[in-house]
């Protein structure tokens, strides 16, 4: 389902960060990657060394078994980006996330922020961790709100090819305003948890449900930390919120305050994730 | 035993501290005094501006609820019908409210505006009266209710909506869950009671004092301590009986009858004094209070006139706040019923109104005397506050009835607002019971009554109210935590169970 992916490469990330989440694509199943350069500065030719750079981790993602190709491009980098996943027709598409100061992050913006919050096909966000394994997945997080974003999120789920040895399937909803109404919403909740986690329950290991109340983005990325998990997957859904348009949604806020990877999955839009694969399994 | 405790932990705990306090305000007055002084002191000068943020928030806040389709809300289940008429309900919110207070500050607060007006007006000028008309509509208005309105809507619907008991603690389950059970619920509940009692301690006190000044004045007789503890120990008995026979009896009856003897003693006014004269004041007033709300209700004068702003304004919105869990928990206790527009808009605007027309009859009425008839009623009331009123009745026909008919106002206004305070403190420690026992209610309104007394005598009684006042910080903020958590508790309801009861298509 992962097969074919997209990978920003801005070579800010240091080559072996960049060859290090390329280890990590195979977790996926992708066999294909297209490392794609955008430059903003037209017309100059391009440098030398930067072309070497980007042709030594093809090599290096060809090395790891993955068919890779290098595409260099001019413009907009979010947007060039988006459209080359969508004439690729890749499946996902991959960042390095570099770290930006916050002051700096607010003067410039972020390029990998926008490609988070403009995209409609899944992105997955890699974040190198100094201590433990970062090339391979052990454990994962879901984070569903039982909303629309659990029938595109769940096929990646359960698809064998997604390499991960144990999955915890965690909500972090509103407490009710009564303890009555509570009790009811909690025994909802773990109905619907194992619901899910049974679907799932043949692809890993262990499947653990969590149930929590509070703010849902820091909830997450609590519950992310005292898991030790490697990567937290959740859903995103364009709101019509003025305030969620202010202060970004979770899936847009996670990737600045996660400290494991992360893998944003559209609920609904033009994304051709798991649909082009139903797609293409048809034909 | 232990769980006997357990049960009355609210009870046993603030009725030691309170029982503490006054004893230190009898053995040594003047060391409290000073204290209070200056944690008051130290609370409006850093904190004050907070205060005018937060009403200034509250009623923004009461009205985007009314008018938001949470309005439809109905504060008890969908079936229940409010359990009181229109005119009992709008009676008991106005003397549980504002009754008592207003009396005594009817004439008394235009004319010390008047005679002293912030540093940047001159005093006893005719900006000076347009701006005294204004401030008295202003700190009686639209926001004493609001802080009210917050604080009883929030008890109103998690406890007759949602079930749970009635008590300020309950109001923060979408926040705390089941930690309102523990230190942390019971610390609100207990502040609830101290800010309860010491407010009601403060206005028993200062309410007898007027009563005493309206008596003397008609009987001739010099108002000492012994008939101010006369006039206590009278008003404890009426109140402890009409709290005997519950609310839907004693308070509202007393209610009822104190609202008709408050219009009766409005229009009489109205009509045999400068009856033009208050109209032209109240509709220019109302004008102009609307028309700047705005800009009062953020500006703290920082430049000429801060402590103008810190005495009046500020002193308010810190009083009205600290009587807010007592005013919140009985309005909500009669408010069931009604849906949250309807709750709102009542609220806020019926005793706004008979409000703003007392202040201009009786503000009028004094100032048509000073500025016509040369009467010196501002300096009267520079002299003593409680006495302003009675100097008012003094140029009018039938001043002795009219001074009798206030008396007995203050006396039944003193005694609903006793009533109700013991049967919000009685229900506050029986973990909010509606049917908590006579001995609670007994202890609460002698502990209330024998410490405004025993502090009038010992002059501890400011020191006291400054304590209220002091108890307005803590609970500004927990009235901020509130509105979030009734936000959350109401957005919940409307998100996951209206839309639970909506038919299905596919059905």
């Amino acid at each position: 389902m992962l097969k074919t992916a997209v990978v920003k490469v801005s070579l800010k990330e240091g080559p072996g960060r960049m060859v290090e989440m390329v280890a990590a694509l195979r977790s996926f199943g992708t066999q294909e990657v297209h490392l794609v350069h955008v430059r903003s500065s037209a017309g100059r030719a391009f440098p030398e060394r930067k072309r070497l750079q980007l042709e030594r981790v093809r090599e290096k993602a060809e090395a790891l078994g993955l068919a890779a190709e290098v595409h260099i491009l001019e413009g907009h980098a979010p947007t060039r980006i988006l459209q080359a996943a969508w004439q690729l027709d890749a499946d996902y598409i991959a960042i390095a996330w570099v770290h930006k100061a916050v002051l700096r992050q607010a003067l410039l913006g972020s390029i990998d922020g926008d490609i988070v919050r403009m995209s409609d096909s899944p992105v997955f966000i890699f974040k190198h961790r100094f201590l433990g394994r970062t090339e391979s997945l052990d454990s994962v997080l879901y984070a569903t709100d039982f909303q629309a974003t659990d029938s595109r999120v769940m096929p990646y789920l359960k698809n064998k090819e997604f390499q991960a040895r144990a999955m915890y399937m965690l909500h972090v909803g509103e407490r009710a305003p009564d303890p009555a109404t509570e009790k009811t919403r909690r025994e909802e909740v773990l109905a619907n948890l194992t619901r899910l986690a049974n679907e799932c329950a043949h692809a890993y290991e262990s499947v653990e449900t969590l149930e929590a109340v509070g703010p849902v983005g820091r909830t997450i990325i609590k519950t992310a930390k005292v898991t030790g998990v490697d990567l937290v997957i959740v859903g995103k859904v364009d709101t019509p919120d003025m305030f969620k348009k202010l202060i970004g949604s979770v899936a847009d806020q996670l990737p600045h305050r996660a400290s494991c990877s992360v893998f944003i999955i559209p609920g609904y839009g033009p994304g051709r994730g798991a649909e082009s694969e139903a797609g293409r399994e048809a034909a | 035993m232990k769980r006997l405790l357990q049960q009355n932990t609210v009870f046993i705990v603030s009725l030691v501290i309170v029982l503490a306090l006054a004893a230190v305000g009898v053995a040594a007055p003047k060391e409290l005094d000073a204290w209070t002084a200056w944690l008051h002191g130290a609370i409006i000068d850093r904190f004050g501006w907070c205060y005018l943020v937060a009403a200034f928030f509250f009623l923004l806040f009461s009205l985007a609820f009314a008018f938001s389709p949470y309005g439809q809300i109905k504060l008890g289940q969908d079936h229940e019908k409010p359990r009181f008429s229109l005119f009992g309900w709008f009676s008991m919110l106005f003397a549980a409210g504002m009754g008592i207070g207003l009396i005594f500050w009817g004439v008394a607060e235009p004319m010390s505006h008047y005679l002293n007006p912030p540093p940047y007006l001159a005093g006893e000028s005719g900006e000076a009266a347009k701006f005294a008309m204004r401030y008295a509509f202003f700190h009686w208005g639209f926001q004493p209710w609001a802080i009210y309105i917050v604080m009883s809507l929030s008890i109103a619907y998690f406890s007759f909506r949602r079930g749970m008991p009635p008590l300020i603690s309950s109001c923060f389950y979408p926040l705390l869950g089941q930690r309102i059970y523990g230190p942390a619920g019971l610390c609100i509940d207990i502040l609830a009671v101290f800010a309860t009692v010491f407010g009601i301690v403060t206005s028993l006190g200062l309410g007898a004092i007027q009563i005493n000044a309206g008596l003397g004045s008609v009987f001739q007789f010099s108002a000492g301590f012994g008939t101010t503890l006369a006039i206590i120990a009278v008003v404890t008995v009426l109140f402890m009986i009409s709290s005997m026979t519950g609310l839907d009896k004693g308070i509202q009856i007393l209610s009822k009858t104190n609202v008709m003897l408050a219009v009766l003693l409005l229009a009489f006014m109205l009509v045999v004094g400068p009856t033009t004269m208050v109209f032209n004041i109240f509709t220019s007033t109302l004008a102009d209070y609307l028309s700047s709300l705005f800009s009062m209700s953020l500006s703290t004068n920082p430049f000429r006139g801060y402590e103008w702003t810190q005495s009046w304004t500020l002193f308010y919105w810190a009083w009205w706040i600290s009587w807010s869990p007592f005013v919140g928990l009985f309005v909500a206790s009669i408010s069931r019923g009604r849906t949250i527009r309807e709750f709102v808009l009542g609220a806020m605007l019926a005793p706004t109104l008979l409000t703003f027309l007392w202040f201009s009859v009786f503000g009028g009425a004094a100032f048509h005397l000073e500025l016509h008839q040369g009467a010196s009623i501002a300096s009267a009331v520079a002299e003593d506050v409680s006495t302003g009123l009675f100097k008012v009745y003094a140029s009018y026909p039938l001043s002795n009835v009219l001074t009798l008919v206030t008396v007995l106002l203050l006396v039944v206004f003193f005694v609903t607002s006793a009533d109700s305070a013991t049967f919000v403190l009685a229900m506050m420690t029986s973990g909010g019971l509606e049917t908590m026992s006579a001995l609670k209610k007994l202890t609460w309104g002698g502990t209330v009554s024998a410490t405004a007394a025993v502090l009038l005598f010992s002059g501890g009684l400011e020191a006291l109210q400054r304590m209220a006042i002091a108890a307005a910080l803590p609970f500004t903020a927990i009235m901020l935590l509130m509105c979030y958590s009734l936000l959350k508790g109401v957005r919940y309801e409307h998100r996951h169970e209206k839309r639970a009861k909506k038919p299905s298509l596919l059905e």
